[in-house]
């Protein structure tokens, strides 16, 4: 007869109290000072791991651990752990930013600890006090020079340059799920006069690029638009200023134009999450995060602009980067009017611009 | 009615020492397997199911009311039955063609000797070595403009080289990614058929081609099924391979449902659209059964 002895009562008492003992350690370990930031994978992670992170933690002696994501899957954790948060601090682009704000996901920022506050420029605040951008960067013409010079045609300046002729079957954009296309669309509707309320100018503006027979790429992910750009596929695109040198820094032929009727305004935030487990480790992470010495650091491994008045960068980067005339000069998208609408003009760009 | 020639019932310790388990001990040992499965596969999928009947809007969020309009919208607008449409096909074609190009490969490797096949286990499973992610990429410049393909068929004079952004490229990328699936389940059935029975057939003048359409196949056919299921449901469910080489051209139910719950956050759609899913893979699996229960070679699936 087969009996089963593997457990009697006082071994199960032996596992039951050393399995409580291990959860309670660990418990014990996590009310150490530590902090969970969501942030970006790629060159930004090396950044924040190599430089920004260890510096905080030596200056602090709090804990950070990075986890890394996109700005939209590490929304959707943020938002699917409203009721008991893991994140403290999450890096959001524009759009979950004003999202979150409505959904009342974000604490405000405490002045008393995040004391840099008092030095960032104005159009990087937020008008509540929730959250601060983390860096600026432009919604512009990302084009191949090689192919260009090789077709004799003139570098683009003007959003209206992806009209011409000579680029059949060249151009690319970003499927509507990359935010880049979501601001493009805004840009398009007020280049044709329209207000953010009624998208159908852009729409129309962009099927008649389409019907030019120009649009014919739709990439749906930022590394496979680097690879059809690097490659030639395509020769023109709608892109992050930053995204684009990158690439020509890495010695691409790849260049970004700041259009002459304004580039887009693209910025991200540090959001402090409501009911984070570490608060008060929190609001200082993001004190550290827009300082001039983390600013630096960040704002060159990302080519972008730092958001702290007396961030000292590079002069190279200063040349890759809006100024502060470039910033004035740019097209403003109004985020909340997106995130109240971002459905419907999904469902009529995925019917009149993508198309099946 | 078949019995298995292998079970040795005259075994004095087989039947008692099996029967002897007593019934808490037999579940004692399932309940791991039952508490994972319940856990991680029935409670979500509930969730999922109770969330795709909930309402939502963009300015409040998830409302906890009860309402069929997901299902209705998907249902009925024609943008999202075309998606319906291309998502079936994509699966039943690239499982066809999976099929077509699987089965040789699987029948070389029955007919191979014992230290060929594990060489050939090793070449049909070196792919998976590489993420999908990768070896999509790698489609991605092969069948783009300028890719090999095209460059091969502009030396031609041909035109409509660049298939990327169709439903051909998915169907050959999705085939390069399942093929070992399909090979190995085709591969273990050819595998358990005894070698004595084509023999047979040869002894009695049957030629090697009337012995693979009588004998051979027909053995394999359980392979096949479960082959072609497999790649039917993981097609239909399949959504890097569709994202990077159907593009925006090419839309399938995953690539909806990545829009509505990543991008719009609309998860109550998205969870809707994920549970028509199921039922299409679950509706091919019972006209399967149904069908296979009623073919001529019902008896090879007992």
């Amino acid at each position: 007869m087969y009996t089963f002895t593997g457990f009697n009562r006082r071994r199960v008492l032996v596992y039951a109290t050393s399995l409580a003992g291990a959860l309670a350690l660990s418990g014990a370990c996590q009310a150490a000072d530590q902090v969970v930031l969501a942030g970006y994978g790629g060159s930004i992670e090396n950044a924040m791991q190599e430089k920004v992170i260890p510096a905080f933690e030596k200056k602090t002696g709090i804990k950070v651990s990075y986890v890394v994501g996109t700005a939209l899957s590490n929304y959707s954790k943020v938002v699917a752990a409203r009721n008991s948060p893991e994140v403290d601090v999450y890096w959001s682009n524009g759009l979950t930013h004003v999202a979150g704000k409505q959904q009342n996901l974000y604490e405000k920022l405490d002045p008393g600890i995040v004391t840099n506050l008092s030095d960032v420029y104005d159009s990087a605040k937020d008008p509540d006090g929730i959250g601060v951008a983390s860096y600026v960067l432009a919604t512009g013409i990302e084009y191949n020079t090689k192919a260009y010079a090789d077709a004799g045609i003139a570098a683009p300046k003007s959003w209206n340059d992806l009209w011409n002729p000579k680029l059949k079957g060249k151009v690319a954009l970003y499927t509507f799920n990359v935010a880049y296309s979501q601001d493009l669309l805004v840009i398009m509707t007020q280049l044709a006069g329209g207000t953010a309320k009624d998208v159908q100018p852009g729409l129309d503006k962009l099927k008649s690029l389409k019907a030019s027979g120009n649009l014919t790429t739709f990439s749906s992910t930022p590394a496979e638009l680097d690879n059809i750009m690097v490659q030639g596929q395509s020769w023109v695109t709608v892109n992050g200023s930053a995204r684009a040198f990158i690439l020509k820094n890495q010695g691409a032929p790849i260049d970004f134009v700041f259009p002459k009727e304004g580039a887009g305004f693209f910025t991200n935030y540090f959001d402090v999450v409501k009911g984070a487990p570490h608060p008060k480790a929190a609001q200082a992470l993001v004190d550290f995060l827009i300082s001039p010495e983390a600013q630096a650091a960040i704002a060159e491994s990302t080519v972008t602009a730092p958001i702290n008045k007396k961030t000292k960068i590079s002069d190279k980067l200063a040349a890759e980067v809006p100024n502060g005339d470039e910033i004035a000069h740019m097209i403003q998208i109004d985020r909340g009017i997106m995130n109240a609408n971002l459905d419907k003009w999904a469902s009529l760009w995925n019917r009149q611009i993508e198309g099946n | 009615m078949l019995m298995s020639t292998h079970t040795d019932t005259t075994d004095v310790a087989g039947p008692k020492r099996r029967f002897g388990l007593r019934i808490p001990t037999t579940l004692l040992l399932l309940l791991p397997g039952l508490a994972v499965f319940s856990l991680f596969f029935v409670l979500p999928l509930a969730i999922l199911a109770v969330n795709s009947f909930h309402g939502y809007s963009r300015l409040s969020g998830i409302s906890p009311d009860f309402t069929i309009e997901n299902y209705v919208l998907a249902l009925s607008d024609r943008y999202y039955i075309i998606i319906l449409t291309k998502t079936f096909s994509l699966a039943l074609s690239s499982a066809f063609f999976t099929f077509l190009v699987g089965y040789p490969v699987a029948l070389y490797f029955y007919s191979a000797s014992e230290r060929q096949q594990g060489w050939i286990i090793l070449l049909i499973l070196s792919p998976l070595l590489v993420s999908v992610i990768v070896r999509t990429f790698g489609w991605l410049v092969i069948l783009g403009p300028n890719g090999l393909v095209d460059v091969v068929f502009k030396a031609f004079g041909l035109e409509g080289g660049s298939i990327l952004y169709s439903q051909t490229a998915v169907v050959i990328g999705l085939v390069n990614v399942f093929l070992p699936f399909f090979v190995l389940s085709v591969a273990t059935s050819l595998n358990a058929i005894d070698p004595a029975v084509p023999l047979a057939a040869s002894s009695l003048g049957a030629s090697p081609l009337r012995v693979f359409a009588s004998v051979v196949f027909p053995l394999s056919m359980p392979g096949i099924a479960s082959g072609l299921l497999i790649i039917f449901s993981l097609s239909s469910s399949s959504f890097v391979t569709p994202a990077l080489l159907g593009g925006s051209k090419f839309r399938v139910l995953s690539t909806e449902i990545y829009q509505d719950a990543l991008v719009l956050q609309n998860w109550p759609f998205a969870a809707s659209l994920a549970i028509i899913l199921i039922f299409i893979v679950l509706a091919v699996l019972v006209a399967q059964n149904t069908f296979v229960q009623h073919s001529r070679y019902r008896v090879v699936f007992h």
